[in-house]
């Protein structure tokens, strides 16, 4: 090609500016620490005084020495070592981890922290593949779906012998459905990082323009879905949508949306396909018309731009089933007015699922001494007023949390009210299939939701098809 | 003392030896691992299990592995008949004496440098059936558009549109050759009265046959190993429709981590690969036409 030097700068100038404009569709990349002062994101981060604008030092510092910190008698080691931790973080959370570890390391000399921060979505690849490698961090986070595979391949540590040595451990603070995750044979193997269960969330806007009453415990799926079709207005970019998203096979389908009905997706010891029982059927229909027939939940052409501007977030949903975590969130938004309730009822009764991921200590730790002083305190209730989460599985960090994180108290206080009442682990899938599960029967759904195929015919092939994947889940 | 000849031999050999290593350690052992793995069960977390033939076995039985060879080959023929011919035409558009002739071939290749993610999101939106721009322009005109990527029947051809959007480094392959084509071939069919027509189809392709067919192969080959967009844009769906054979290997070997069957799926690509590209060269001898033999 014949290109003089003025070509050659335009298309220099052309390329060199594309990183400029890629970048801001680029995603949020996490920033290890240093030793010297690293930005995070927008702000120059102090290691000797960490803090930003979000999570100013004195404030850290002030709250760090207000808090009763667990004692054990777990032993610090006698020289210096160093464990590493890995997690899956923000630029934002992180900052506040770079403030807890430097206020750990002031009451434990001798341990250094190594932090390795991934996104969620490569965090399973990145340490499966350390683990074959041989190579795991001393403290690693799990996803509630993760451990029993985990524990079954003796990859992570029991802490029964940890917890016995420390005497603040405080189990019952611990809501007894969550932790059901990371248990087997009788011993705990990690502990929960936070922890929550699934309310009805509402759009009081739309509620209130349409004239209707929120919302209440007294509601049931029908009601629900009878409100729902009300509320369904507009098209296009203006459509309003009853309820969102349409329920689809999921880890937690049973609990949010079967068992109100007696229905199930696989059997509670996950061996076995229930998704095409009768009960299931009708369930699901159900939810089929409500897309099909009546348009109130978005389809899956509305799904796939929705899916990365939420129609709840955007104020497009009247009615929305999430866990309560997302109430950070909603506290800061000014856009709409919004409420939460009890998940409604069915002819069985109400069901929510308990869900949370957890930190555990790996069997080929050199240092699982260390590593518990550092979880147990990082997950104390302490720890967890600290870090100011929104759904603590520490019972008693949620209403002082919720406080800080300017989420209504009486909100607050129904969470604790479900986990305490009826907040349940039946139902959610957690053995190794579960991924195989449910990525099979989706595409079967979404061949359904597209009208192509009616629900009996769905769930018969999606009975037909996972079948044969569950023997995986039949683990020692 | 060393001959000329010997210190030359070694010098090459000290030259050669990091590319050598490199090569050693990161290509050719891995793919010779991957014949291993490929008879093994390995799930990462406990020792590999020899199996024998037995991943080859379930592959064959497979029905979602037919289907992802299925939606592959449809993806694969889509990008390379649109794309070779589209970015020929380009190509041949950018060649003409035009004013403005460098930005215009500056803002054809500016697609190829977007980063994967960005073009997924930006292509997102231009497919979406309601608001996407390509259904907005097609309702003027009084055409409901398709479902794009929400539906099975276009979500490929969707795929395939946005995978032609972003060829510009074939445009840029296109644009060397014409460019290498001897003014002299052009003068001497205009001299025995050959008409645009007759000087594209007997100068210009069979000049350029040799760079189309590097085109077709490398992007067969391009086409049956990607999955990085699709993965981001439709995760395989709607219903397994954009499951490629790619994804469906990223999908075992990374999500479920079962790296023996994902060993022996990436045999089967690459099985494939050979047999489509042998094919091509077997063709080849019919339609492409080298200068110098």
């Amino acid at each position: 090609m014949d290109m003089n030097r003025r070509r050659m700068l335009a298309l220099a100038v052309a390329a060199a500016s594309m990183p400029v404009i890629a970048a801001c569709g680029g995603d949020t990349r996490q920033q290890k620490q240093a030793a010297a002062p690293v930005k995070t994101g927008i702000q120059t981060i102090d290691p000797n005084r960490p803090g930003n604008d979000t999570w100013p030092f004195e404030e850290a510092e002030k709250l760090y020495n207000s808090l009763q910190w667990p004692k054990s008698d777990v032993a610090d080691p006698a020289a210096k070592v160093t464990i590493t931790i890995a997690s899956t973080s923000d630029v934002i959370a992180e900052v506040r981890n770079m403030q807890f570890d430097y206020f750990f390391k002031k009451r434990h000399p001798n341990i250094e922290i190594k932090r390795e921060t991934s996104t969620f979505d490569g965090f399973l690849t990145k340490y499966m593949a350390q683990a074959a490698g041989g190579s795991l961090p001393d403290v690693m986070y799990n996803h509630y779906s993760w451990t029993q595979n985990f524990i079954s391949n003796n990859i992570v540590a029991p802490l029964e012998d940890f917890i016995a040595r420390s005497p603040d451990f405080a189990r019952d603070d611990l809501p007894k459905a969550g932790l059901a995750y990371f248990e087997r044979g009788g011993k705990l193997y990690g502990l929960p990082t936070d922890m929550a269960p699934k309310l009805l969330f509402f759009n009081k806007d739309i509620f209130d323009k349409a004239g209707l009453k929120y919302p209440d415990e007294t509601w049931t799926f029908e009601k629900m879905i009878e409100t729902a079709k009300k509320l369904k207005s507009g098209s296009g970019a203006t459509k309003i949508f009853g309820f969102s998203p349409t329920p689809k096979p999921a880890p937690d389908l049973s609990t949010v949306f079967l068992m109100p009905y007696g229905g199930r997706f696989l059997s509670p010891d996950e061996t076995q396909v229930q998704i095409n029982s009768p009960e299931a059927v009708k369930t699901l229909g159900m939810w089929l018309d409500l897309l099909l027939k009546d348009g109130v939940t978005p389809s899956l052409a509305e799904e796939l731009l929705l899916e990365k501007v939420d129609p709840w977030k955007s104020g497009h949903a009247a009615m929305h089933i999430n866990g309560a975590w997302i109430m950070t969130e909603l506290a800061k938004q000014k856009a709409f007015k919004w409420g939460a309730t009890h998940v409604p009822k069915g002819p069985q009764g109400r069901f929510s699922p308990a869900v949370g991921s957890a930190l555990v200590i790996t069997e080929a730790s050199q240092q699982k001494e260390a590593a518990w002083l550092y979880i147990y305190e990082y997950l104390s209730s302490s720890g967890y007023q600290f870090r100011r989460i929104s759904a603590p599985a520490r019972q008693s960090a949620w209403l002082p949390n919720a406080e800080a994180l300017g989420i209504p108290a009486e909100t607050a206080e129904l969470v604790k009210e479900i986990l305490a009442d009826y907040a349940t682990s039946d139902g959610v899938l957690r053995l190794p299939a579960t991924k195989k599960a449910v990525d099979t029967a989706k595409p079967i759904w979404e061949r359904a939701m597209l009208g192509k195929i009616d629900v009996k015919a769905a769930l018969d092939e999606i009975a037909a098809k996972v079948g044969p994947l569950l023997a995986e889940n039949k683990i020692a | 003392m060393a001959t000329l000849a010997q210190r030359e031999a070694r010098r090459f050999h000290l030259f050669v030896s990091p590319w050598l290593l490199g090569f050693i350690l990161f290509t050719a052992g891995p793919i010779i691992a991957a014949i291993v793995i490929s008879f093994m069960e390995w799930n990462l977390l406990k020792a590999p299990q020899w199996v024998g033939l037995a991943n080859y076995e379930r592959m064959f039985g497979d029905p979602e592995f037919w289907e992802s060879i299925e939606n592959t080959v449809q993806y694969g023929v889509g990008y390379v008949a649109l794309g070779v011919t589209f970015t020929f035409v380009m190509a041949l558009l950018l060649n003409q004496p035009l004013r403005f002739q460098g930005l215009f071939r500056t803002v054809m290749y500016m697609p190829s440098v977007v980063s994967g993610l960005a073009t997924a999101l930006l292509w997102l939106n231009i497919l979406h059936p309601d608001y996407g721009l390509i259904n907005k322009v097609l309702a003027t005109v009084g055409i409901t558009g398709p479902g794009w990527l929400a539906s099975q029947e276009w979500a490929i051809p969707a795929l395939v549109l946005m995978a032609v959007w972003g060829a510009g480094n074939t445009i840029v392959i296109y644009l060397a050759g014409l460019q290498g084509i001897p003014k002299s071939l052009y003068e001497a069919a205009e001299i025995d009265g050959a008409g645009w027509w007759r000087r594209f189809w007997s100068v210009t392709v069979p000049m350029m046959s040799p760079v189309i067919f590097f085109n077709v192969v490398t992007g067969f080959i391009g086409a049956l190993q990607g999955y990085v967009l699709i993965l981001a844009m439709t995760e395989g769906g709607p219903g397994n429709a954009t499951m490629v054979l790619g994804l469906y290997i990223y999908r075992h070997a990374f999500v479920y981590f079962d790296m023996g069957y994902a060993a022996a799926l990436s045999w089967a690509m690459f099985a494939i690969i050979i047999a489509v590209t042998a094919i091509q060269f077997a063709l080849a001898r019919r339609w492409v036409h080298y200068e110098f033999k």
